[in-house]
């Protein structure tokens, strides 16, 4: 009780302190620009800091070289060559060319924006912090002295990555193109896959230092309108200093953040994001790291790849099938173990019973410690394997790995078959990317519970966990769709993955409810063609 | 008002009615010992018995839509009359309930893990209970196919398995036992895996539309029914007469499964496939009595009245038998005795009472 006054009181004191740091920069900077150039430049020079960084190059133009005019901008993030040759070069030369320039007034900043700049992305500002909104997002801002508004004309100096292929979603078959860095080059790979007049983006700025552009991608007929106005609403209740990375919106917008089990999906592949694009999914790209959400998000998705629909069914099929294996091991392996070895003997048929026992015999530890050991070992080799320099990690994978397990069993630390099981569980753990967080974590939920409880306890954690996962929604969708609640037209696509001739319709909980759900025509079943069957009557 | 939010689909409903009556699966065991080879009989007699019953729940809930057992009490037997009958109710559901968390118990007891200790596996269970109440019946209803498919599957594969085992002159004669002894069997099926069913008047109110209810109702009462009779028929075949003598036939006759050495030890199967149908059984339970609780106290939420429950309902099931072969006796001889009127009488007499009363026009005349 005393607990819940608390924290409301320091709630309420957090908010007054954070509004009141919202409202001050806002306040400031929110003047009309002035006539006077004289009066602005001060004004920025201020505001800036005077930053090295930052050029203000004054300088005359027209006819009579009575006009005056300044040019603001970053010179680390702007292009220099482009303002040169399509702004200063108009202005102060190219203006002598114009014929009639005698009746145009140089002041008016439509006047120049209609008639010397040649560059297309421009817009004027009449505020101030619009002004340097633009300033600090890469334009350069042209001031006009007698003028109540400048011109912001962006020439962003763009040095992308070059476009490879992902490291995360490596694939065998299918395009070996990933995301980049750059929302722009993003946004064109998803264009460049569906062309199509359907296909929305709809850009937000959020971050109040870092004003990351943040894009969502639809298409407007498919993609439920209530999912995207959620998502609209989630995106502009995030008040924050920093967006760097997808990551920060994953956890601003996610719908159960107490939940091991992700509720936004992300992405490095086109192919993948534009595929869920298509089924009715939106996907929220954010400027600075080529991972891409998508929502909503349901469990099976996890066990799904793109290749499964390149490759032909009956062997994406079988591989499907292993990946759900490979969850399920990689999470209850150590648990099912040690349930065995140490509560239900009789269950384990005789000869291996014996040599499991012949291995356990000179180790000293209880199974679940032992257990415990090994799978730290492993998240530590894994974690190391990472972080380290690719030409040591090798070297440390290989003495973590293969020296280490080695040693330990020939000193009688760990049985042989317990690092059977650890290195089973360890590579299953990688078949299933998206689920690999949860896994860890489950499987040691499950360990514990197994050394306590046995296979009654892990039957109690399986109950708990299923009850969770069912009570999960993402988005408004039911994150164990179609299997709870049951959609037998889904499941064509769950455990095996029908022919995609067979695939018509679009998944029935994702896409809008009065929504055409056909996205290919129903009778698509190749047949060779043949006179007597397909003639025409 | 009701106090549950969340709507359930009739085809939810089928599922959750044979996820239930699954549930008792392993109660079977109870009338071996009375009526021994004919147990399929009785539990044939058992379902016909209660069809007609279990039509009155269904048809009163349909009489009363959006509304659960404590309120249609209150509206049909007055205010005073009907809390008393709700406070009966409410005791049963809680006395069912600690005793099938206590037949949790005592299967792990028993047969799987004899050196833990009995009260851990009471706290677990319910604590799992728990947690699935607290996600509402929404949740418990969206996953009962997969129990009830899980179920079936352990029943099925096990029933296969021992086809090569099985003797079908075990139930010859059929006319063997005294009468009497028939009668004490179908009572006691018709009150323990059909009759339990009554607790669906606490969750019927939150079906989304009545339209196919008793259709719905009825396949998930077949399907119990069904897996029910292959089980009873699977310990018949198999065991035959020694039937009698073994704590548990379940356990007994999928302990015979050897197919070429390989497929053997199977009890694991039917242990963990009877612990989720018994939890699933037990959160319906939990869930029935905590919503009839707070409905009586007029709260607007359960929640706070889960724990302190789960903590009452296992200091109940540890504390109220001896032993297993008293809690089979007294739910046996006395248990079925204090349920009969809950089940057999009061829903029927509502219905009658309402008929005659005509309430659902006055309740509409009234706008909730």
């Amino acid at each position: 009780m005393f607990g819940y006054i608390l924290k409301k009181i320091r709630y309420l004191s957090l908010k007054n302190k954070y509004m009141l740091q919202n409202t001050q920069p806002g306040e400031n900077n929110s003047e009309p620009i002035s006539p006077v150039l004289e009066i602005n430049l001060e004004a920025i020079k201020s505001i800036l800091h005077e930053s090295s960084d930052v050029t203000i190059h004054e300088f005359n133009f027209g006819h009579e070289r009575k006009n005056r005019g300044a040019l603001i901008f970053i010179n680390s993030i702007t292009d220099k060559e482009e303002i040169h040759k399509n702004i200063l070069q108009p202005l102060m030369y190219d203006v002598l060319l114009l014929k009639n320039a005698v009746g145009m007034d140089f002041n008016d900043i439509d006047t120049i924006r209609k008639n010397l700049i040649s560059m297309t992305d421009n817009k004027k500002v009449a505020m101030l912090n619009d002004l340097l909104d633009s300033l600090l997002a890469g334009a350069a801002i042209l001031l006009i002295n007698g003028s109540k508004e400048a011109l912001a004309i962006k020439s962003v100096k763009i040095k992308s990555r070059s476009i490879e292929e992902p490291g995360t979603e490596a694939v065998v078959r299918g395009p070996r193109e990933g995301f980049v860095e750059n929302v722009n080059e993003n946004i064109a790979l998803i264009r460049r896959k569906i062309k199509d007049t359907d296909l929305c983006v709809e850009k937000y700025v959020i971050g109040e230092k870092s004003k990351t552009d943040v894009c969502i991608v639809y298409l407007k007929s498919v993609a439920n309108p209530k999912v995207i106005e959620e998502i609209r609403i989630r995106l502009k209740r995030i008040k924050t200093e920093a967006i760097l990375e997808s990551g920060y919106i994953e956890q601003f917008i996610e719908d159960c953040p107490y939940s091991v089990f992700p509720t936004v999906s992300n992405s490095e592949k086109p192919d993948k994001v534009a595929a869920k694009i298509l089924e009715g999914r939106v996907a929220i790209l954010v400027d600075g790291t080529p991972f891409v959400l998508v929502v909503p998000m349901v469990f099976i998705e996890s066990f799904q790849s793109v290749e499964d629909y390149y490759a032909r069914p009956f062997f994406a099929s079988v591989i499907r099938i292993i990946r759900f294996l490979s969850y399920i091991i990689s999470t209850l392996g150590p648990a099912i173990y040690v349930a065995l070895t140490v509560f239900h003997q009789e269950l384990i048929p005789t000869q291996l019973l014996i040599s499991i026992a012949e291995g356990r015999e000179k180790v000293p530890f209880p199974a679940i410690l032992e257990a415990f050991l090994m799978l730290f070992a492993f998240d530590l080799l894994r974690e190391a394997g990472v972080r380290l320099p690719k030409p040591v990690g090798q070297t440390v994978g290989i003495v973590g790995a293969l020296v280490l397990g080695e040693a330990s069993v020939q000193a009688g630390l760990i049985s042989p078959i317990m690092v059977i099981v650890v290195s089973a569980t360890a590579i299953a753990s990688f078949a299933v990317p998206a689920q690999t967080d949860s896994g860890t974590v489950l499987r040691y939920i499950y360990l514990v519970l197994a050394g306590i409880a046995g296979g009654f306890g892990v039957i109690m954690g399986l109950l708990a966990t299923l009850l969770h996962l069912a009570s999960l929604r993402s988005f408004g969708t039911p994150y164990l769709w179609p299997i709870v609640p049951l959609d037998t037209a889904g499941l064509k696509d769950v455990f095996i993955r029908m022919p995609l001739w067979t695939l018509s319709k679009r998944p029935k909980a994702i896409t809008w409810d009065s929504y055409d759900s056909y996205n290919q025509s129903p009778d698509l079943m190749p047949s060779p063609y043949n006179k007597d069957n397909n003639d025409p009557k | 008002m009701s106090i549950e939010k969340g709507k359930i689909s009739n085809q939810q409903l089928l599922f959750l009615v044979a996820g239930f009556v699954l549930g008792s699966v392993l109660l079977v065991d109870f009338t071996v010992g009375i009526t021994e080879h004919q147990t399929w009989m009785v539990i044939l007699a058992g379902l016909a018995i209660t069809a007609p019953v279990i039509l009155s729940y269904v048809v009163l809930a349909k009489k009363f839509p959006g509304m659960n057992l404590v309120q249609i009490n209150d509206m049909v037997y007055g205010r005073f009359l009907g809390k008393v009958i709700s406070i009966y109710y409410i005791f049963f559901f809680s006395m069912t309930l600690s005793f099938n968390i206590r037949d949790v118990g005592e299967l792990y007891i028993t047969f799987l893990m004899q050196d833990t200790p009995f009260i851990f596996f009471l706290i677990v269970f319910t604590a799992t209970c728990a947690y699935a109440v607290s996600k509402g019946i929404e949740v418990l209803a969206r996953v009962s196919h997969l129990f009830v498919v899980s179920g079936l599957f352990v029943i099925v594969s096990a029933f296969t398995l021992l086809i090569d085992q099985m003797d079908f002159s075990n139930f010859l004669p059929f006319f063997e036992l005294p009468f009497i002894r028939i009668f004490q069997g179908i009572h006691i099926v018709s009150v323990i895996p059909y009759g339990e069913t009554v607790v669906f008047l606490m969750i019927m109110g939150c079906l989304n539309k009545t339209d196919h209810a008793v259709k719905k109702t009825f396949s998930g009462l077949l399907i119990g029914a069904v897996s029910l009779l292959i089980v009873a028929v699977r310990n018949t075949a198999v065991l035959g007469r020694t039937q009698t003598i073994w704590t548990s036939t379940s356990f007994q006759s999928i302990r015979l499964i050897n197919i070429g050495t390989v497929l053997t030890r199977m009890d694991f199967l039917i242990g963990i496939a009877q612990t989720i149908l018994i939890f699933f059984k037990c959160s319906l339970f939990f869930y029935a009595l905590v919503v009839a609780l707070s409905q009586l106290f007029g709260l607007k939420s359960y929640l706070p009245l889960v724990l302190p429950l789960a903590g009452i309902e296992v200091i109940i099931a540890a504390t109220v038998f001896q032993s297993p072969v008293d809690h089979a006796m007294i739910t046996l001889n006395a248990g079925i005795i204090y349920s009969a009127p809950l089940i057999f009488v009061f829903p029927p007499l509502s219905l009658l009472i309402a008929k005659i009363r005509g309430l659902p026009k006055l309740e509409r005349g009234k706008g909730i």
